[in-house]
Order: structure tokens, then sequence, then C-alpha cells
């Protein structure tokens, strides 16, 4: 936009700025028997307050458009020592 | 709490502890000492959870048929708390195709992952007559000092139903010249059915050094109710450790 100014004109402008979406964050990883290293599939993979995903069978999870912030990140699986992050 | 920047893609691989692998056997006792075939025996066992998570997993008490060589046993369900200790028992009726020796198995998608060897079943057949057997392990010391009396001992336990003697005997020979043996004591012993008693034999520090004879071993063994204790000679008297060889022999050796 190009303003002109009139020779002794005071000119009023009002500017109104949008903010810009924050790009969203993803989370992904892979989750693995600790005994036998082995991938699990079938692991609650929980954003606390956000949602969760399961892992697939090879064990791999991702989580997308997650707002930035600091999260409380929990895997569980039955018969398994859940974890907290 | 993990911090996510916006646009990151953030990386988080992560390893999960079996509670089964944490769990442990902390004792297991059967409800008697000896089972007639038709008796209900019962193995109690105890399991510790370390974990702060309950714990639920199928426990099953196997043994192998001897006549079949098939793995059978008994299931139940094993419930813990976080850090608490629960017990599980495992009831059955013993037959002849009972094997002896026994484990539970904690079953986890149709497999055994975590094993624990419990304390053999002795099961005897009701014949009106006493059956005295030798009971438990050795009890040779790992160190035997110099000028001290070593004692060897063993367990009889009647697993018959009636009372009855067994001839007992403490001797030491030369192996493999069997034919030098020495006779330290013997005896019988009277057990009713059910009842054990402790046989023991001790030989001095004066008469093994009489008996030494370098490079030659001395055994210790048991057949059936006798006791024929032997050991190895010695060409170092300041110290002797045993040992259990491959076959169940106890051996002393010059330390």
């Amino acid at each position: 936009m190009t303003v002109h100014f009139s020779e002794g004109e005071l000119k009023e402008l009002n500017i109104n700025l949008q903010p810009i979406p924050p790009a969203p964050a993803s989370l992904e990883g892979q989750v693995i028997d600790a005994d036998t290293s082995s991938p699990l599939g079938g692991v609650l993979v929980e954003i606390v307050g956000l949602g969760s995903v399961t892992t697939a069978s090879n064990g791999t999870y991702s989580i997308q458009n997650i707002p930035p912030g600091g999260y409380t990140v929990r895997f569980s699986k039955e018969g398994y020592q859940a974890v907290e992050y | 709490m993990i911090e996510i920047k916006a646009g990151e893609i953030k990386e988080l691989n992560v390893s999960l502890v079996r509670l089964s692998s944490k769990v442990e056997l902390v004792g297991a006792a059967w409800d008697k000492d000896f089972y007639y075939v038709g008796d209900t025996a019962t193995l109690t066992a105890q399991f510790h959870n370390p974990t702060s998570q309950d714990f639920t997993f199928i426990a099953y008490l196997r043994w192998t048929n001897p006549y079949t060589n098939q793995v059978e046993g008994v299931q139940e369900t094993l419930v813990i708390g976080a850090e608490q200790t629960a017990p599980v028992s495992f009831a059955f009726t013993v037959t002849e195709e009972v094997g002896k020796i026994m484990h539970i198995d904690l079953i986890e998608d149709g497999e055994a992952i975590r094993t624990f060897r419990v304390s053999d079943l002795i099961v005897s057949t009701p014949t009106g007559k006493a059956n005295i057997i030798v009971e438990g392990g050795r009890n040779i010391p790992h160190n035997w000092p110099a000028n001290t009396p070593y004692t060897m001992s063993r367990k009889l336990v009647n697993v018959g139903d009636a009372e009855g003697t067994s001839s007992v005997r403490g001797s030491w020979y030369v192996y493999p010249n069997s034919n030098n043996r020495r006779i330290i004591d013997m005896g019988e012993v009277a057990l009713t059915p059910g009842e054990r008693k402790t046989v023991s034999f001790t030989i001095s520090w004066e008469e093994m050094l009489s008996m030494q004879d370098e490079g030659v071993l001395w055994r210790y063994y048991n057949m059936g109710g006798s006791l024929s204790p032997v050991i190895a000679s010695i060409t170092c008297p300041a110290g002797w450790y045993s040992a259990v060889d491959h076959d169940g022999t106890d051996l002393l050796y010059p330390q």
C-alpha cells in the first residue's frame, strides 16, 4: 500500500497486525522391550491433555500438529511398567 | 515433562520393562513332606512385585510326565499389588504320571517369560513297607581348615507307610582303589513314616593325614540309605576345599 501525503496534511493511519500461527510440531519414535529389544506394538502413547496414539506393530508412533509447549508424555502397555516423561 | 518447540520434529524412543521380569519368587513350600498317589498336593508360592504397578499374570506349575515326556501342569492367576508380596497356591491330585521336578512359569501371550525352579515333588507309592531314602544336599564345607575334624552328614526320611530301619555306614576309600576302604562307623536308624533323622560321621584330622596317598583321589558319595563318604587325598595339609562334580559326587581337593 502506498500512502500519499499532501503538503501540510496530518494523516492518521491505524494498523492491525495479525499474529502468525506457530508452526505445528510433531513427536515420533519407537518403543521397544527393554529385555529383548524387540519392537512393541499396541503401546499407548499419550500426550497428557492433548491426545494419544498407539504404536504400530513395529513399535513406531507419530503424533502430528502439536502446539509448542511443555507436555507430559506417558507410555503404557499392559504387562509393562509405564514410563512418563 | 518435555518441551516441544514450534515446527520441531522431536524424536523420543522408549524401552518398556516387562513387569514379569521384575517379579521374584521369594518362597515356595509344599503342604506335606511327601505324597502318596491319590493325595492332593498343594504348593504355595510367594511372589514379590517390586514395581509401582499392579501385576496380573498366569502362573503355571509344570512338570514333565515321565511316561509321555509331555509337559503338564496346573495354572492359577497371579495378582500382586504394587510393591506387595502375595501367595499363589497350586493344587493337583498326585498320580503316577506326575513328574518329580517342578517349575513355576509366568505366562504371557502363551509363552513362559519367567521360570522358577521349585523343590521337587516327593511321591511314595503305598507299599505297607518302610522306604527310607537320603534327602537333600550334602553338607561338605567349601573350606576345610587344617587340624580340624571333618564331619559328613546325611538326612534320612522314611517316605514309606510303615516304620522301618535302615543300616547306615560311614567309610572312606582311596579312589579308584575301593578295596582300600576304611570304615569310620556304622549302625542302624529306625524311622516312623514321615520321620527324619540326620546321620553324621566324623573323621579326625590325624586320621585323615594317616590316609594320605599323594596323587590319588578319595571320593565321597551315597547310595540308597547307606552312607559311603570318601574324600580326596591331600598333598598340601594347609587347607582343603570341596566341590560337587557333574555326577553328584562330592570331592575334596587340596587347596
